[in-house]
């Protein structure tokens, strides 16, 4: 593999533009892919606090007087939001009181996780305040406990899936690798044309003085395209000049 | 129980216990001809009052009385009961709870309840049987809740009947009563309960 040192100008300016614009990009994508994640697990779980809430006090009445059938039915409704998986009631001493899981096949997987999840309720009964908890990118769970009348009369739990985020991410990550494909076919394009400003001076200095030294010709002249530093390379300034040590050389145009 | 304990404390002769046996039969049988309930009947009485009692407290947090039932918004939320009624001791131990943001209180009345008295709630027992369509008819319009526990409780135009089956209290609504009087009550509560046919009137 060749030295970087060794590529040719254009080339290094071209491999720098297209290089800095995929790290920008790439990191810009990385940021707003943790945004986009953070607020989605915001909104999830706001979501899943207001769905509990609804269902909380749709269910005061079943809890307040223990009617197991009604309070079921109330999380019935659930059924209507395919991203909760399941659903619980469980009165002020940890009892539960009402069942729900999205498919008839999860019922015992609902069942078993009321259980493990009635251990945490019991940790978290002291907290009397809402609690979520994610298990990775798979699922979040979310205890919220149900008032009424100025008085926590049992506690709701929603376990949902974590789906949505995951296809968001992957439609994100695909959306972004495009972009950098695309980003890197429009940076190749423009800094072919615009490294032009920077290496084509240098180019023509260098084949300047490759003529030069291969024909022996000192009349040749370099064309001045700025008054950038290779311009002034072309023309040196008057301090320079007077010095005596660069005015006394043969190649230089006043010698000649 | 006392003399029954005496009784465990006797030799365990065959005479004791032909004699603790001949006790027992007598002790049964002066409760039978005097009408002394046995002991294990007054004890299921006085819980299923206590849970009448607080059936009605749990009704109530689910009704909504218009601002004219009080007369300011610190004054507590009553119920009247009358003062031999059986329920009244278990409606005391629920007196000073909080419900709807006010304090729970119970008033006794001696045989017919004052209705100007403030009662936001009225507890009519088969004690007051008799009197029930003339009271009911008096305070038809009136905000006041309505419960009895007797059958035809809401086909006399009374607004919730409690009803105790096996172990559970089920309750009979009667919703024309209930919007006559100007009360809201809760549709969760509506699902829960019987709903009074007005027509039949049960």
């Amino acid at each position: 593999m060749r030295k970087f040192a060794d590529i040719p100008i254009a080339k290094k300016l071209v491999s720098i533009m297209i290089a800095t614009t995929v790290t920008a990009l790439l990191l810009a994508s990385i940021m707003q892919g943790i945004t986009e994640s953070m607020a989605y697990r915001e909104s999830i779980v706001q979501n899943l606090a207001t769905i509990a809430a609804v269902i909380g006090t749709n269910s005061t009445a079943a809890i307040t007087f223990e009617d197991q059938q009604l309070a079921n039915q109330a999380l019935k409704s659930l059924k209507a939001e395919p991203s909760i998986l399941s659903g619980h009631i469980f009165d002020t001493t940890g009892k539960l009181m009402a069942t729900y899981a999205a498919n008839e096949s999860d019922w015992e997987i609902s069942e078993q996780m009321s259980k493990s999840r009635r251990s945490l309720l019991a940790n978290w009964l002291a907290k009397n305040e809402p609690v979520h908890l994610f298990s990775g990118l798979e699922t979040i769970d979310i205890f919220q406990p149900i008032q009424f009348d100025r008085e926590i009369i049992g506690y709701i739990h929603l376990g949902a899936s974590l789906d949505p985020l995951v296809k968001t991410l992957q439609r994100f990550a695909w959306m972004t690798v495009i972009a950098i494909i695309i980003s890197i076919l429009a940076a190749y394009v423009m800094s072919l044309r615009l490294q032009a400003f920077v290496s084509h001076p240098i180019l023509a200095l260098a084949d300047l003085m490759r003529r030069v030294t291969q024909d022996d010709d000192f009349s040749l002249r370099a064309e001045k395209t700025g008054d950038d530093e290779v311009g002034s390379l072309i023309e040196p300034p008057v301090p320079v000049l007077s010095s005596g040590s660069l005015a006394d050389h043969p190649f230089h145009p006043y010698n000649q | 129980m006392k003399q029954l304990k005496i009784i465990m404390k006797l030799p365990q002769t065959r005479l004791t216990r032909h004699c603790r046996t001949f006790q027992l039969a007598v002790l049964w049988y002066a409760a039978l001809v005097i009408g002394l309930p046995p002991v294990h009947a007054a004890a299921e009485s006085a819980s299923e009052y206590a849970v009448k009692a607080a059936i009605i407290f749990k009704i109530a947090k689910f009704v909504s009385w218009p601002e004219s039932a009080f007369s300011n918004l610190s004054e507590p939320l009553s119920i009247c009961v009358q003062k031999d009624d059986p329920i009244a001791d278990a409606m005391s131990a629920l007196s000073g709870k909080s419900i709807q943001g006010r304090v729970f209180s119970v008033r006794y009345f001696d045989k017919s309840p004052v209705i100007s008295d403030g009662c936001q709630i009225l507890f009519l027992s088969t004690l007051q049987e008799a009197m029930q369509p003339d009271l009911l008819e008096a305070i038809t319009n009136q905000p006041i809740l309505t419960i009895g526990d007797n059958d035809q409780f809401t086909a006399l135009g009374g607004i919730i009947g409690l009803e105790i089956n096996s172990d559970r209290v089920q309750f009979t609504i009667n919703i024309v009563a209930s919007e006559s009087a100007g009360l809201d009550i809760s549709s969760q509560l509506l699902q829960l309960a019987k709903i009074a046919d007005n027509d039949q009137g049960t």
